[in-house]
């Protein structure tokens, strides 16, 4: 077995939370707010639903080839040919999506804090941090989502009680001044974020309860999707029209807290929390890739890939994008249409011919058994 | 094992954090900072710098070293520049240490620079990581840099007076950030408290020197000062604007000889808007909680009736401010400070959409109808006046 570990469906659940929510809770203000303008805060309700199309697509491919991740069913369902050639195309997604997320924190901390400090330090500084925690299995991805998990969402609610003598709930209005269509035009951004879900499926395969793994993905969806109804919520009350101007609305949100002219510049928090979230969310990517790569290539251990890979991120973090300027503009344009197509068009597609192959399977072969994961390896 | 400690322990190199260490002994401190113009195309910086042993030395000594040279706790730069932050690289060529913005309170903007179109000085303010959105907003009457350079007795330095006169909420409270709602709203219309350096008044005594005083309000419609408002209108604005936090009501009650004071323990203004056979109209709509601090009139206060009438009257008083306030700025000025714009946005969409290019000339007609209940709670520790002999006290 590649993976000796195993976690709980708990820990999964734990551990998709930050690796979703983490980036959101800074750009999505912005980026829903750009389409919806007050609407904003229902954006992240229609775009769950993309959220749990992708937990039951890649449930259900489970149900069919369990102990199998999304690389190792690309083979079983399409044949050694196909199979590969759409493997080898996810794994050029992986290093795409990661060096993406990579670069989003980079900038983020050099814009805000540390602007003098090169970009490249910070970003190498993530991929070795989070290089350990690869190496150490999927046990030690999971306790540590245990552990760091629940603190974010804590300092996070903190924050937010903070702010509640600075909000004007009237902000909220005029509700759907121009119908249902500005929010549903803001849902297609988070649809990214929500889509990124299909990565249980490298998880599926080594939970010590899979029985529970539906259930919790499901709790794990609907958790994410409030938290990011209440994170373009609280930008909206807070700051109204001023919300468009501003790169970071939760960032100045939590600049402009002051409790007694003493608690002040809680900013830090902010940037802790989101530092912790994406060490989660850069963990959870790269252990994805390593796996995937290492299950294409059919070793028999995950780990020799790790390091390499890691150098490779670090490279592609900086070809991605020459600024920040051009990576927003393609994350509001291409790239939903990019990472959709890879996170749940391509998995219903394998999932339709795989109920194709097997309803022609039994057809053809009345009273034989299927094939699945144990007979074809 | 050998690998994994490498790992851990590579990071720690770089943790010296060399690009963006922050020392503290190397940052000028700025508290304030103050815009005025200096020739037509060039603006003039002044910040308000902390002198960090003087400042600690002056918060303990504070009461016996009023006035003595050499023992000033902040230093003001000035500097000149296209942009704020043009002026910012000059002034950093005089000064050994790096200007630090995270600490600055007050940004004060002369009344010459006000009169043109000013907003875009305050972008470096929202742009820039540094700077605070909490910064509170000033125009001063006269330079603005005089008010850096004020010697405040109670206080170590002008910019936390300023800073501390504004939290106080006798006047406006508008932060950057505040101000920057306002002209990004629908109503492109702010005000904008005023402040003005009060001289030492020589009667007195020679020891006291000059302080700073919050008092009006300067209205800014369209990016640019179109007018300046005083005090008690400003109160009235308040009223309408939700401000109105702790406050003192001092009125002559009908019907009664002398004065009588209210402190307001409570308040909240509610604008209902509503549009009927195409008029428009706001209810402004207060609700006061009020306890009575003085008694200078012969009223009996144990009496309902008494306090029933009282209410009417403060109801009035009230209500008089808030015309004031209506009368300048709505009728006289055009402006709409109220944010009676997003109130009707809010409410109204679909009308709103046809009309706001013309606000500009409809604001003026739109009818305000002051709905006002002031209720009194308590009235201290004293029942009649003391300067009333007790069988002089009416009853009702």
């Amino acid at each position: 077995m590649i993976e000796k570990g195993k976690i709980s469906a708990f820990q999964m659940a734990v551990l998709m939370y930050p690796t979703i929510f983490s980036t959101a809770i800074l750009l999505l203000p912005r980026i829903t707010g750009k389409q919806a303008a007050q609407d904003l805060w229902l954006s992240p309700i229609w775009a769950s639903a993309a959220g749990f199309l992708s937990v039951l697509l890649v449930y259900r491919l489970h149900r069919l080839y369990p102990g199998q991740t999304f690389i190792q069913q690309c083979e079983t369902i399409l044949g050694p040919v196909l199979g590969k050639l759409l493997g080898f195309a996810y794994l050029f997604y992986f290093v795409h999506i990661t060096a993406i997320i990579l670069r989003e924190y980079g900038e983020f901390v050099v814009g805000t804090f540390l602007r003098l400090t090169p970009i490249l330090i910070i970003i190498a500084l993530m991929v070795f941090v989070c290089m350990a925690a690869v190496r150490g299995g999927i046990e030690v991805l999971g306790r540590t989502a245990e552990l760091f998990g629940p603190l974010v969402t804590l300092l996070l609610v903190i924050i937010f009680l903070l702010l509640l003598p600075e909000l004007h709930p009237e902000y909220v209005l005029p509700f759907m001044e121009h119908g249902v269509g500005p929010s549903l035009k803001g849902a297609v951004a988070p649809m990214i974020w929500f889509s990124e879900f299909w990565l249980v499926s490298f998880f599926f395969p080594y939970l010590a309860d899979p029985e529970r793994g539906l259930r919790w993905s499901v709790i794990s969806v609907l958790i994410v999707m409030v938290s990011m109804v209440i994170t373009n919520i609280i930008a909206l009350m807070m700051f109204g029209h001023l919300m468009q101007h501003l790169t970071y609305p939760v960032m100045a949100a939590a600049g402009y807290i002051t409790v007694g002219g003493f608690i002040e510049h809680l900013e830090s928090i902010v940037m802790a929390v989101w530092v912790a979230g994406t060490f989660l969310k850069v963990s959870t990517f790269y252990y994805a890739f390593s796996l995937a790569t290492a299950q294409w290539l059919k070793l028999n251990d995950y780990r020799p890939v790790v390091l390499p890979l890691g150098f490779l991120l670090i490279l592609v973090a900086f070809w991605v994008t020459p600024n920040l300027i051009q990576m927003s503009y393609s994350m509001a344009t291409t790239l939903p249409f990019y990472f959709l197509f890879y996170q749940l068009f391509v998995p219903a597609v394998l999932l339709l011919v795989a109920q194709f192959r097997r309803r022609s399977h039994r057809r053809r072969n009345p009273g034989r058994p299927q094939p699945n994961a144990l007979t074809d390896g | 094992m050998n690998r994994g400690l490498l790992f851990l322990l590579l990071p720690l190199l770089f943790l010296s954090g060399c690009w963006d260490r922050n020392e503290v002994n190397e940052m000028a401190i700025v508290i304030g900072t103050a815009i005025d113009y200096k020739d037509e195309e060039t603006i003039e910086l002044s910040v308000q710098l902390v002198i960090p042993k003087s400042m600690a030395m002056g918060s303990q000594s504070m009461g016996s070293d009023q006035g003595s040279p050499g023992m000033k706790s902040t230093l003001v730069e000035s500097a000149s520049g296209y942009t704020i932050y043009d002026a910012v690289a000059k002034i950093q060529e005089r000064i050994p240490r790096r200007l630090f913005w995270g600490h600055n309170r007050i940004l004060v903007i002369s009344e010459d620079v006000a009169k043109d179109p000013f907003s875009h000085h305050v972008d470096f303010f929202l742009r820039h990581p540094q700077p605070r959105l909490r910064t509170k907003l000033f125009i001063s009457e006269g330079q603005a840099k005089d008010m850096l350079a004020v010697m405040t007795p109670l206080e170590n330095s002008s910019s936390k007076a300023a800073q501390e006169l504004s939290r106080l909420g006798f006047g406006l409270r508008v932060t950057i950030m505040d101000f920057l709602q306002m002209i990004n709203s629908d109503a492109n219309s702010a005000a904008v408290p005023l402040l003005k350096v009060v001289p030492p008044d020589p009667e007195i005594g020679e020891e006291l020197s000059e302080h700073l005083q919050m008092s009006g309000a300067a209205v800014v419609k369209n990016g640019r000062m179109v007018g300046i408002i005083d005090d008690e209108t400003v109160r009235g604005l308040m009223w309408i604007l939700d401000q109105i936090d702790t406050a003192e009501i001092s009125f002559e009650p009908d019907k009664a000889k002398g004065s009588m004071s209210v402190q307001i323990i409570r308040s909240k203004t509610r604008l209902v808007p509503q549009i009927e056979n195409g008029k428009w109209r706001v209810i402004v709509s207060v609700d006061t909680y009020d306890d009575i601090v003085e008694n200078q009139t012969n009223l009996d206060l144990d009496d309902p009736r008494v306090i029933d009438e009282l209410e009417k009257n403060l109801e009035k008083v009230i209500a008089d401010r808030i015309q004031r306030a209506i009368q300048q700025v709505q009728k006289e000025m055009k402006a709409d400070c109220f944010g009676f714009a997003n109130v009707f946005h809010r409410h109204f969409p679909e009308q709103w959409r046809q009309v706001k290019d013309r606000w500009e000339t409809m604001f003026p007609d739109v009818e305000i109808e002051l709905a006002i209940s002031a209720k009194i709670k308590r009235y201290g520790l004293a029942t009649h006046s003391q300067g009333t002999p007790k069988d002089e006290v009416e009853h009702r």
